[in-house]
């Protein structure tokens, strides 16, 4: 019982302490309406069993489906198996991540068609899977990790400045839209399964990680080179209008759950597909392993289908609701203040978190600490809202800005990290970036946007991402550099 | 077969674990975990197909009187003498290096064990990770034929580091080699003075007993 125990013990602690503030800041200075509150907790409710079951059919299926696909690549030497399976596997997952088709979907609303959702769609996917490709070679051809990310990083500051800033937002939150819940335990896992074939230990662990952060920059690549070959400059539009406001408990549920049921199937598929593909050519594992395996997935798929209803349903309204509440206010200290401490406990609740930290705690044998990852991840997420509150709140303050010094910086700090947790960072950047910081932080950004008059709800909408998936890399670098001094002997 | 040293085997959870090594830390005692699974007898989740659990297996090297005192102290706080709470053993050492109990004897001392079951002495090494192939190296030259290597971390015992409150423990690889009892000396001195273990901090080495062995074809490569 000790399984089910210590996993529901990790989600009631990702989860408390955001119903705990929700709840305080309702009964204190940010009254939600009516009808709100029982949404929120039964959306609550939903987050809290959805996720338990995700994370147990994650261990049961996807984290073994990575694992064999990753390691069959590496054993077959071949690079042009690699290649296509690397093109073609990266393709799809982005292909059929909801995250992404939402975010294209608000940018295509939002332009005007200008910068259609398929194309966006297409572009990002393509960049994810030429880059998933490349850092798979890297992997196998020990190409350093801090060049792979100094070449990326440098590309893209050099396609940057043929782009206009509205892209630049897009595309860094494209980045962070596409590494979401299913597909970054699968890529951690195939990356772990292709270094796990290296001759030595050290080198293997390093190489665990990288993937995910190498992937999500091939979508800012993707979406830049398409604004500058389209010769799409400034962009203007409209928000979206709020479906889900109007409705009560009822209809909210039953208005989401058929979508996202449909869209989890369709993301989790390029990953069964290629699963069935390799089992039955490769792999021919036994019927038990191929059975427990589909029982794992199926609790992923229920997991995720209860969570994402949860979030979508409960969180994101009361986001929006105490944004503008606290926006609203003469003094603009409780609004930073909230946004700080929301940032800190969203990150706590987003599936990915919970399985990049187990993940680095198992392949470093215990040696990297989950509490640890955790803490310097949260403080890093609770500072990137509360950056994004402030550019929101102070127009002088750009995306570019952050994003320049904090790249730059990040790029720079990963000369000085052990290798280990460059990896680990640049993963942990992509991963904090899930479907709770883009449900209930977005939309809390977007409810301050509303109600700051100097704010402009499309510019500052996008790009809160971008800072959200920034900020860890930094944060983690950093705890790269304590443990690098911690640990010299001598 | 007298002994004065004793390697303590502790299989936890990893909550479980924390609480050991709280303990072990007030006492300076050293120690190295290895991470790995345990059963599950839960019928529910049997049938959702979770077989395992995660487990921490935690060894300790120690005087025989202070090994038995430790492992009743672990037994009070911890209380293991309740179903689903964690299991501990203790097995006799025959020799260790790297350790202040440190003692070498000879290995051909007799144990009680007959002739023929008795061919074969079990020597582990915990070096810091990336060393396993050096240890390996030191050990094919006095006459070893392959080793199993664990990945593990492992605590001094001594002034631990900490971030935040939280202890690091630095990254091990445990190297398990199973040698017939003419070469066990050769390949005991090789890897401690090639790994430079009397020096303190380089790693710990101990020889363990073995009563029965399959699968190793000693003469095959000769």
């Amino acid at each position: 019982m000790t399984a089910l125990r210590s996993k529901f013990k990790d989600v009631m602690t990702a989860v408390v302490p955001i119903i705990v503030i929700v709840l305080l800041l309702h009964l204190t200075i940010a009254p939600l309406g009516e009808g709100l509150v029982p949404k929120f907790f039964v959306g609550s409710v939903l987050v809290i069993i959805g996720l338990t079951v995700f994370l147990f059919g994650i261990d049961q299926s996807i984290d073994p489906i990575g694992h064999g696909i990753g390691n069959m690549l590496a054993q077959s030497g071949k690079a042009s198996l690699v290649l296509v399976t690397g093109v073609v596997l990266g393709f799809f997952i982005s292909f059929a991540e909801p995250d992404l088709h939402i975010l294209a979907r608000q940018v295509s609303d939002i332009t005007e068609g200008q910068f259609g959702h398929m194309v966006m769609v297409i572009v990002v996917s393509i960049g994810i899977g030429v880059m998933m490709t490349l850092a798979m070679f890297r992997i196998l051809k020990n190409f350093p990790l801090k060049y792979t990310f100094l070449l990326a990083y440098g590309l893209i500051f050099i396609l940057s400045m043929f782009s206009s800033s509205d892209f630049l937002a897009i595309a860094f939150d494209s980045s962070g839209a596409t590494t979401g819940a299913l597909t970054t335990p699968f890529m951690l896992a195939l990356a772990a399964g292709v270094s796990a074939m290296k001759k030595n230990s050290k080198t293997s662990e390093a190489d665990s990680f990288g993937l995910v952060g190498i992937s999500s920059s091939g979508a800012i690549i993707g979406v830049l080179s398409a604004s500058i070959i389209m010769g799409l400059g400034k962009l203007t539009g409209t928000p979206p209008a709020s479906e889900l406001a109007e409705q009560d408990l009822l209809g909210v549920y039953g208005h989401l759950f058929p979508t996202i049921a449909l869209e989890t199937i369709i993301s989790l598929a390029p990953i069964v597909v290629s699963y069935i593909i390799i089992q039955i050519f490769f792999l021919k594992q036994s019927k038990g392993a191929v059975s427990s395996i589909f029982k794992g997935l199926i609790m992923t798929y229920v997991g995720l289908l209860l969570f994402l209803t949860g979030v979508n349903g409960g969180f994101m309204e009361v986001g929006r609701e105490v944004g503008k509440i606290l926006a609203s206010m003469d003094s603009k200290l409780p609004v930073l203040a909230v946004s700080f401490i929301l940032g800190l406990v969203t990150v706590l609740a987003e599936p990915a978190v919970i399985v990049l930290t187990h993940q680095v705690e198992d392949i470093t044998g215990g040696y990297v600490k989950r509490p640890l990852v955790l803490v310097f991840l949260f403080v890093a997420v609770g500072l990137a809202i509360f950056m994004a509150t402030l550019r929101t709140l102070v127009p002088a303050i750009q995306l570019w800005m952050y994003l320049l010094f904090g790249f730059g910086f990040s790029v720079l700090l990963a000369f000085f990290t052990p290798d280990l947790f460059v990896g680990i960072a640049f993963d942990a950047g992509g991963v904090a970036s899930g479907p709770m910081t883009a449900t209930f932080s977005l939309a809390f950004i977007q409810g301050i946007a509303i109600s700051t008059p100097t704010a402009d709800i499309v510019t500052d909408g996008f790009g809160m991402i971008a800072i959200v998936a920034m900020m860890p890399i930094i944060a983690l670098q950093t705890l790269g550099l304590i443990y690098r001094l911690k640990t010299r002997k001598g | 077969m007298s002994c004065d040293i004793q390697v303590l085997t502790v299989v936890l959870t990893p909550e479980q674990c924390q609480t050991l090594s709280k303990l072990a830390r007030k006492e300076h005692i050293a120690r190295t975990i290895i991470m790995a699974k345990g059963t599950i007898s839960n019928q529910f989740l049997m049938m959702l197909g979770i077989t395992s659990d995660r487990r921490e297996v935690v060894s300790i090297i120690l005087p025989k009187t202070e090994a038995r005192e430790f492992v009743e102290l672990i037994n009070e706080k911890m209380q293991l003498d309740k179903p689903g709470k964690g299991i501990a053993y203790l097995t006799d050492v025959l020799a260790c290096v790297g350790t202040e109990y440190a003692e070498e004897k000879s290995f051909n001392e007799s144990v009680n064990l007959e002739p023929e079951e008795n061919m074969y002495k079990k020597i582990t090494v915990v070096v810091d990770r990336g060393k396993s192939g050096e240890v390996m190296d030191a050990a094919r030259e006095a006459g070893a034929r392959g080793g199993t290597i664990f990945h593990g971390r492992g605590s001094a015992g001594k002034d631990a580091k900490k971030v935040f409150g939280i202890e690091i423990e630095p990254e091990k690889e445990i190297i398990v080699i199973l040698t017939p009892n003419d070469v066990t000396q050769n390949v005991f001195d090789s890897i401690s003075e090639k790994m430079n273990l009397k020096e303190p901090g380089n790693g710990i080495m101990y020889v363990e007993p073995i009563s029965g062995t399959f699968g190793l074809f000693e003469n095959s490569k000769k």
